[in-house]
């Protein structure tokens, strides 16, 4: 790799991301040219109506989805290392299942607003993540253990999830059935500040961890033998990505495909390297998110469809060619 | 070096290591030798403390071998592992640097003393040319050669390889041979290797410890003395002849013939 692409990784992600941000604040429903939407990001008050439109519909979205873009990217690119799996996902290890399972304990409980539903969701991926960690620790998290312990927490709280939603009424149901899908306009801007605040730390303690992450691709045996305390470096990655996740699903509910295929393209594309794949990963994965929140907002525009559906349409097909390119991974 | 005494371990109730004395010596190439399942990857786990023994001790200069800690054992020991999978297409250069782990804290980039050892590591394995590919687009033996230069790149006194030639074809096996007694006799490394490959051993092992299928200790000592008809039974359970090439005089140890039907 030579030095101008080591420079110029940083400047495609951004303007890439930039071009995104101002797709997604300029279509929708209402669409803004590129001087209108610069007038009112400048002066709301140059068009009061659609002022409020922009800064207090749009903006907090598109940040929004930026935000849980880039946590499941950068949480993706970290269970995949520690792993050694490159197609481990941020909701392999039951973080979904857990973090479902909350939100609908909270409809159950009739704590439908926004304003309790991500927390709920929060607090139930955390729950999901400590047992799975609890089963793995004690044969020292070796990777096995914890995809397995994963996968079973996984089913269980899905199996109490549907007992669940038998149980409750058709009214919560479709709200319920409505999170579970992900999507972007169901969280209140109120968490907007606090996602933001968990997720940029746990990214950035995540890059800080660069080198353990190119060794612990290794796999554990070598890593130990490299220098690493593997036991505790995995338990700091562990929660630091499990924070990522929490956050994500808490905030957007199940979007699928952007913490499985962005780090891969990054890799792809930059090759594996953690210093870089880090950074580059919750870049794009903003970007990705946010496009495919104006591609679902537009397409049946003045309805949306779920984002999920857009990630994994654009996503599945991706992959799949991925796949038959590189003759497996 | 290092020094075992009266060591013993066991997985679960099954012992694999009884009684194991062993004391490793500066500068020395020492090749640890036995059927499989008889416990050579184990002692060496056990030398470098990734185990601990439940009888006896494992003893480095600082302390017990498991005591030591995975920071500091990473710069007395630098390990070449069985070629394992590369999930991922990391460049050569920098899965050497890799070897560089414990000596690069915070958040700097690989300093340019750093990239130098790697560039010296890769040209001692004769391995510069590769520096620019992709492990995960090499061969056996080309892989072998960046993991050996990684090792050598941690800069670390001694050296273990666990079977790590066992895949390779003559030409790349007699190369990494000729390294390793090179880097024994001009660098003063310390190596300890586990390997199968008795003719091997015999021309570059000062000393060959030969285990029992039951995980004892049957004979340590110089190759020509170990290597014998009555010790070999003992350890493989096959009738072998032992031969000394008229020309070279080097070691040469035949099975016996198989039985026709």
């Amino acid at each position: 790799m030579n030095r101008s692409t080591h420079r110029s990784w940083f400047w495609l992600c951004l303007t890439l991301l930039t071009l995104a941000l101002y797709g997604g604040l300029a279509t929708g429903t209402v669409s803004f040219s590129p001087v209108q939407l610069l007038q009112l990001l400048l002066d709301p008050q140059t068009d009061p109506l659609q002022g409020a439109v922009l800064w207090q519909i749009r903006l907090p979205r598109v940040l929004l989805a930026s935000l849980v873009g880039s946590s499941l990217a950068v949480s993706g690119a970290v269970f995949q290392a520690v792993l050694r799996n490159p197609l481990a996902d941020p909701y392999l290890l039951g973080v979904s299942g857990g973090a479902a399972l909350g939100a609908v304990t909270a409809i159950c409980l009739g704590m439908t607003t926004a304003l309790w539903l991500p927390l709920s969701g929060f607090l139930g991926a955390l729950f999901a993540l400590w047992l799975v960690y609890l089963v793995a620790r004690a044969h020292q998290a070796s990777t096995h253990t914890l995809i397995l312990a994963g996968v079973m927490v996984g089913s269980l709280a899905t199996a109490v999830l549907l007992f669940l939603l038998w149980r409750i009424p058709a009214d919560p149901l479709r709200s319920a059935v409505f999170w579970l899908a992900g999507n972007l306009s169901g969280a209140s801007p109120a968490w907007l500040p606090w996602g933001s605040l968990v997720s940029l730390i746990a990214s950035l303690l995540v890059w800080s961890r660069f080198r353990l992450l190119d060794v612990l691709t290794q796999g554990e045996d070598v890593a130990a033998d490299l220098g690493v305390d593997v036991g505790r470096a995995r338990q700091l990655l562990f929660v630091a990505a499990g924070f990522l996740v929490a956050t994500a699903v808490s905030l957007a509910g199940l979007v699928g495909f952007v913490g499985l295929v962005v780090p891969h393209v990054v890799r792809l594309l930059w090759g594996p390297s953690h210093v870089r794949l880090i950074p580059a990963a919750a870049l794009c994965g903003a970007a990705f998110l946010v496009v495919s929140d104006a591609v679902a907002r537009s397409v049946f525009s003045p309805a949306e469809i779920p984002v999920g559906v857009v990630t994994a349409l654009i996503g599945a097909p991706f992959f799949l060619y991925l796949l038959r390119n590189r003759g497996g991974l | 070096m290092i020094a075992v005494r009266q060591m013993s371990f066991a997985y679960g109730r099954r012992w694999v290591l009884q009684r194991i004395d062993l004391d490793v010596r500066p500068g020395e190439l020492l090749t640890i030798m036995g059927a499989n399942g008889c416990g050579k990857s184990t002692l060496l786990r056990l030398l470098r403390g990734r185990l601990r023994p439940q009888q006896g001790e494992v003893c480095w200069s600082g302390g017990a071998a498991h005591d030591l800690g995975r920071d500091h054992m990473a710069r007395l020991v630098a390990v070449v592992p069985q070629q394992l999978s590369q999930p991922f297409a990391f460049p050569v250069r920098e899965m050497v640097a890799m070897g560089r782990y414990v000596y690069q804290k915070g958040l700097a980039g690989v300093s340019h003393r750093e990239w130098q050892i790697v560039e010296e590591s890769l040209a001692q394995t004769d391995a510069s040319h590769l520096a620019d590919r992709c492990c995960s687009e090499l061969s056996g033996g080309e892989l072998q050669r960046v993991l050996l230069a990684r090792a050598l790149a941690q800069q670390a006194p001694v050296l273990m390889l666990d079977e790590a030639t066992s895949q390779l074809d003559l030409g790349h096996k007699r190369s990494i041979a000729a390294l390793l007694r090179r880097l024994c006799q001009d660098e003063r490394k310390t190596i300890v290797q586990v390997s199968h490959d008795l003719n091997s051993a015999a021309e570059i092992s000062q000393r060959i410890l030969l285990l029992a299928p039951d995980g004892a200790r049957i004979a340590l000592d110089a190759p020509d003395r170990v290597l014998n008809r009555e010790v070999l039974r003992e350890a493989f359970g096959v009738e072998v002849d032992v031969v000394r090439h008229p020309a070279s005089g080097q070691l040469r140890i035949f099975p016996q013939p198989l039985e026709c039907r």
